[in-house]
């Protein structure tokens, strides 16, 4: 024991896995983040803006050349003199593109009675697939606290987890550990929704369980949405669509296989809302 | 050792394996590139630079995206430590020793974070997970630390290799 305490370079990397041990743990649960790990957040969120639109550009640029059928044409079309003009019909586009995604999401906030809320965007998604995080450019200066539901023009996204000054953690409801409270739009029935575990990342599933009524009574294409039960998630929120119908016969409590409204690998616009109690 | 130019591949081995890599989904797996730059950089540099590198990189990676903070951190640490178990002690022209780590490491670190999610109340099914991510996903950075591997000794460690100074100690 002696000598191993005389090794510096192990005793270093002893010290080192206590210490991230610590962390992990203390790290699992909700929490405000503390100074040091805001800090290197901080720092971290302009170079994470830039390169998450920087991977955006290259993977729409390789989509387009794939999808091209005649890209020889194309690039034989596009000469020097039209290359500025070009860039401005793109920039008009995605200002086109984010402003109708930024109205959806004011029509569809309204149309819930939702009036306080702060807009992020999206900077960054947890690697791997054991964890469904995103992280957005909004935190605790802008009003974001922990618990707070996170809803995008297509539905619920999930709720904030960890909170840095100007950025923010959100575990998504395709989370395998997230559970939210629904309604089936069309029978009323009160039931719940839990994110599945995929290997494949493009692939995001919900599971309807408990549900109480006659099965006979979900169909495929019914529209699930937030109870408000719990008080986590306000009322009335999309969360998507039955996509298939099971039987409980091994008595899992699952009832259906639900394909969420929201596409998550091409969230780029949330809005926390701030204006609901939670649990935060 | 060309610092600079290691510091430039470690920040684009993060950009691609954090950022990039979600536009990039091929048939669903992904090869972890930084478990297997470090491996391959513990291998070429030393149990020191790689879990030093592995520490920082894990470290960033989990402050700025993962839910657990740590977690990548310790298995990229120890991945730099067990390549770096091989520094010096075989020909550098065998791929087969930082391969064979990264496939270890990697499966090993995927149980970690396996055993994590469960404690945080999720449900991945193990054998289903096993075949259709773990499998695939150790296989791949294997194959991409056979690449790095490559690249870093040419491009970064060439000196050394020339000099055939990685050779049996």
């Amino acid at each position: 024991m002696k000598k191993l305490f005389s090794n510096k370079p192990i005793l270093i990397m002893v010290i080192a896995v206590v210490l991230l041990l610590v962390l992990a743990f203390f790290s699992a649960g909700s929490r405000t983040i503390p100074w040091l790990e805001n800090t290197v957040g901080a720092i971290a969120r302009p170079v994470q803006t830039v390169a998450f639109k920087v991977s955006n550009g290259i993977a729409g640029f390789f989509s387009n050349i794939f999808n091209s059928t005649d890209a020889d044409l194309e690039l034989a079309k596009y000469k020097q003199e039209l290359a500025m003009y070009e860039q401005m019909k793109l920039d008009y586009n995605e200002i086109q593109k984010e402003n109708e995604r930024l109205r959806g999401l004011l029509n569809y906030s309204g149309s819930i009675g939702i009036s306080d809320y702060v807009t992020a965007k999206v900077i960054g998604r947890s690697n791997g697939v054991w964890f469904d995080m995103i992280t957005i450019n909004a935190g605790r200066k802008q009003g974001v606290e922990t618990g707070m539901p996170v809803m995008c023009g297509d539905g619920l996204v999930g709720k904030v987890t960890d909170v840095g000054s100007n950025w923010s953690k959100v575990t998504s409801i395709i989370d395998s550990s997230v559970n939210v409270a629904v309604t089936v739009e069309r029978t009323r029935d009160n039931c719940m929704v839990r994110g599945v575990f995929s290997p494949n990342s493009a692939k995001s599933e919900l599971e309807l369980y408990y549900l109480p009524t006659d099965l006979t009574d979900l169909v495929p294409g019914d529209i699930i949405m937030t109870s408000g039960i719990g008080g986590i998630y306000p009322k009335g929120i999309r969360v998507g669509t039955v996509d298939e119908v099971m039987l409980d016969t091994d008595n899992s409590g699952v009832n259906a296989v639900v394909n969420p409204s929201v596409d998550f690998l091409h969230l780029e616009e949330v809005m926390v809302i701030t204006g609901f109690g939670g649990e935060g | 050792m060309r610092k600079w130019l290691l510091v430039l591949t470690l920040a684009a081995v993060f950009f691609i394996d954090n950022v990039f890599a979600d536009n990039v989904v091929v048939f669903g797996f992904r090869a972890d590139v930084m478990l297997a730059a470090v491996v391959a950089l513990g291998v070429l540099a030393g149990p020191l630079t790689g879990s030093a590198a592995g520490l920082i990189l894990g470290l960033i990676t989990d402050i700025v995206f993962n839910k657990i903070v740590g977690l990548s951190a310790l298995t990229y640490m120890f991945s730099g430590l067990a390549g770096g178990f091989f520094y010096r002690k075989f020909y550098a022209d065998n791929l087969i020793i930082p391969t064979v780590t990264a496939m270890i490491c990697s499966f090993i670190k995927e149980h970690v974070f396996l055993i994590a999610a469960k404690l945080s109340g999720g449900r991945p099914p193990y054998f289903y997970t096993l075949a259709s991510y773990v499998i695939p996903c150790f296989l791949l950075t294997g194959g991409i630390c056979a690449l790095l591997y490559i690249f870093f000794k040419h491009a970064l460690f060439k000196p050394l290799w020339r000099n055939e100074a990685i050779k049996l100690e």
